[in-house]
């Protein structure tokens, strides 16, 4: 077994026989396609192998059952929690500072490194035949602080706001434009350029243009919501595999999608209020019979103090309010006022419960 | 929407609360709640900086960020009943954390939901952590605790690796030098291992006093 492919071929391949087999070959059968499927390194042709493995027999399917049974188990033991201690402690000691190093051998490390360099230099003009040097463009993060937005203009004229306790990396080059939305929310005011696409990608999910205005969005449960303001947005969901086609979605003015974290569309093409959906660019949040949750999830990235629903039963209340970032206290008091809602505030957070 | 709503400083136009919103939340023993509450507090207080550590030195800066993760499993512990019954509320809420993470990481959650597509579970392999599953499981959690011990110092690298921090083997690889084939079979003996002590354990438990003699089929197979 070379790789985790053929680990998982050495078994799939003996599928027609499985019915034949002892039930202890299909437990070794069984660990090494859940091993598999877990590996990273998985094909759509692999998985219909497994799939037609797994319902060859009902021993298959049991024993398939107690591996990944057995495999999810593994993250409730104490033996997890002590390795990713140890593994926190033996992180910290690779990072400190190792002993320096004398002049000299510093010096040749110096020279060493240029010597190389030059000799890459002459072996790509000599050998290589690009037509020009590409040189990666470092990834340029910007985030925005707890409380506030915050604007930046782009090196292409975009100009990109972010809401509170929201991040972005950015990576431009002659050919791409590309914008990784690691947290919060971001809308773009895109500048138009024919020959460079600009992307947002989060997740499992890409979102398009050349030029227009849109919203990517973090919501509850990792899913994210695109909303565009103006110009047409493709939003793709990334293949998991090369040999997988991506799925495509074009988006119009004042027209919303939902992806989760897979990249999967989780909505219907919705059309939204803009002067909703963006009130939070003029420091106010609006919001009409929207789940408490998603409503606390904003607010936190405008509160001082972190806000935490401690009852799953008022999550799902649906709340219709608007409040400049300034009111968010006095809004939380009357949220306690006007439903049956507790808050408390303790040192570090503000607690809602059901009252 | 209407306009009036947009410049209105604040105020609610719905205070309803849905009937069964209310019906399923029993009045709460106030006493006891404040006094899980005041514990939970005391947690955070002390534990908070060492959870983030935790995730930060496995799974990175995010996304999700570990602050983000440790307060999220801090409020589900919260919500816990019978908060009492837990002996190490620290490793608990980094068990939940790791969980929390892990369901972030798309690869993953793509495997996860194609089998779950296409296997029943049974309620015990709940992935979501409560007392009640907890205790349920806790004879296999203990099996496979054990069985964790029993591996080799490789062998749990690779488990833990692969099913904690999400590697794939490639990842894996790259970190510790070790081939992915190499890993793929330590990974495959380690598997064999812990289901074979599960079954012990299963067997034990269905068929006391007795002792079955089939129970030890799987583990000698694989000597």
């Amino acid at each position: 077994m070379t790789d985790p492919k053929n680990a998982a071929n050495a078994t799939a391949l003996n599928s027609n026989h499985n019915t034949e087999l002892p039930a202890s070959s299909a437990k070794v059968q069984a660990i090494e396609w859940l091993t598999y499927l877990y590996s990273g390194d998985i094909s759509s042709k692999k998985r219909e192998e497994f799939l037609i493995w797994l319902n060859s027999s009902e021993e298959n399917k049991t024993a398939f059952k107690r591996s990944h049974e057995v495999w999810q188990t593994i993250g409730m033991t104490d033996s997890a929690v002590q390795w990713i201690q140890q593994h926190t402690v033996a992180q910290a000691e690779t990072v400190k500072p190792t002993k320096s190093k004398g002049v000299f051998a510093k010096s040749l490390l110096v020279f060493g490194a240029m010597a190389a360099s030059v000799a890459l230099l002459v072996f790509n003009g000599v050998f290589n035949t690009t037509t020009h040097l590409e040189i990666p463009q470092p990834l340029t993060a910007f985030t925005s602080p707890v409380g506030q937005n915050r604007t930046i203009t782009l090196s292409d004229g975009t100009d990109v706001t972010l809401a509170g306790n929201s991040s972005i990396l950015v990576a431009f080059n002659q050919n791409e434009r590309r914008v990784t939305l690691r947290k919060g929310s971001a809308y773009f005011d895109v500048t138009h350029d024919p020959s460079r696409v600009f992307s947002v990608s989060a997740q499992q999910t890409e979102v398009r243009v050349r030029g227009t205005a849109f919203e990517v969005k973090y919501s509850a449960n990792n899913n994210l919501k695109i909303s565009v303001e103006r110009g047409l947005v493709d939003v793709a969901d990334l293949p998991e595999s090369p040999d997988q086609e991506e799925q495509v979605l074009q988006l119009s003015p004042n027209e919303q999608l939902r992806t989760d974290i897979q990249g999967r569309f989780i909505s219907a093409i919705t059309i939204f209020q803009p002067e909703t959906e963006f009130s939070w660019l003029n420091q106010r949040l609006v919001y009409d019979d929207v789940p408490l949750k998603n409503v606390i999830m904003d607010i936190n990235r405008y509160a001082k103090k972190p806000v935490v629903i401690l009852d799953d039963s008022i999550n799902e209340l649906p709340i219709t309010a608007s409040f400049t970032f300034e009111q968010i206290e006095p809004m939380l008091e009357g949220l306690a006022a006007a439903y049956p809602i507790a808050l408390t505030h303790e040192a570090n957070r503000s607690v809602l419960t059901h009252k | 929407m209407s306009k009036t709503l947009q410049k209105a400083s604040l105020f609610f136009l719905n205070s309803y609360t849905k009937p069964q919103t209310l019906a399923l939340t029993p009045a709460p023993d106030k006493p006891k709640k404040a006094r899980e509450l005041n514990a939970v507090d005391r947690l955070f207080r002390e534990h908070w900086r060492d959870v983030c550590r935790v995730l930060h030195a496995c799974y990175g800066s995010g996304p999700p960020e570990p602050e983000d993760v440790a307060q999220e499993a801090f409020s589900r512990f919260a919500q816990l009943r019978n908060l009492e019954k837990i002996d190490d509320p620290k490793a608990y809420i980094i068990k939940i954390a790791m969980n929390i993470t892990l369901k972030s990481i798309s690869r993953l959650c793509k495997t996860r939901a194609f089998i779950d597509e296409h296997i029943q579970h049974t309620q015990e392999q709940c992935d979501e952590m409560s007392p009640e599953t907890i205790l349920q499981a806790e004879q296999r959690i203990a099996a496979i605790q054990k069985g964790t011990e029993q591996l080799s110092e490789k062998q749990r690298e690779i488990l833990m690796r692969a099913r904690i921090k999400g590697q794939t083997y490639t990842q894996i690889s790259t970190d510790t030098g070790w081939s992915v084939a190499d890993i793929c079979r330590q990974l495959n003996a380690a598997m064999a291992l812990l289901e074979s002590i599960d079954e012990q354990a299963n067997n034990t438990c269905h068929q006391m006093p007795a002792t079955d003699a089939s129970s030890s089929n799987f583990s000698s197979e694989q000597k």
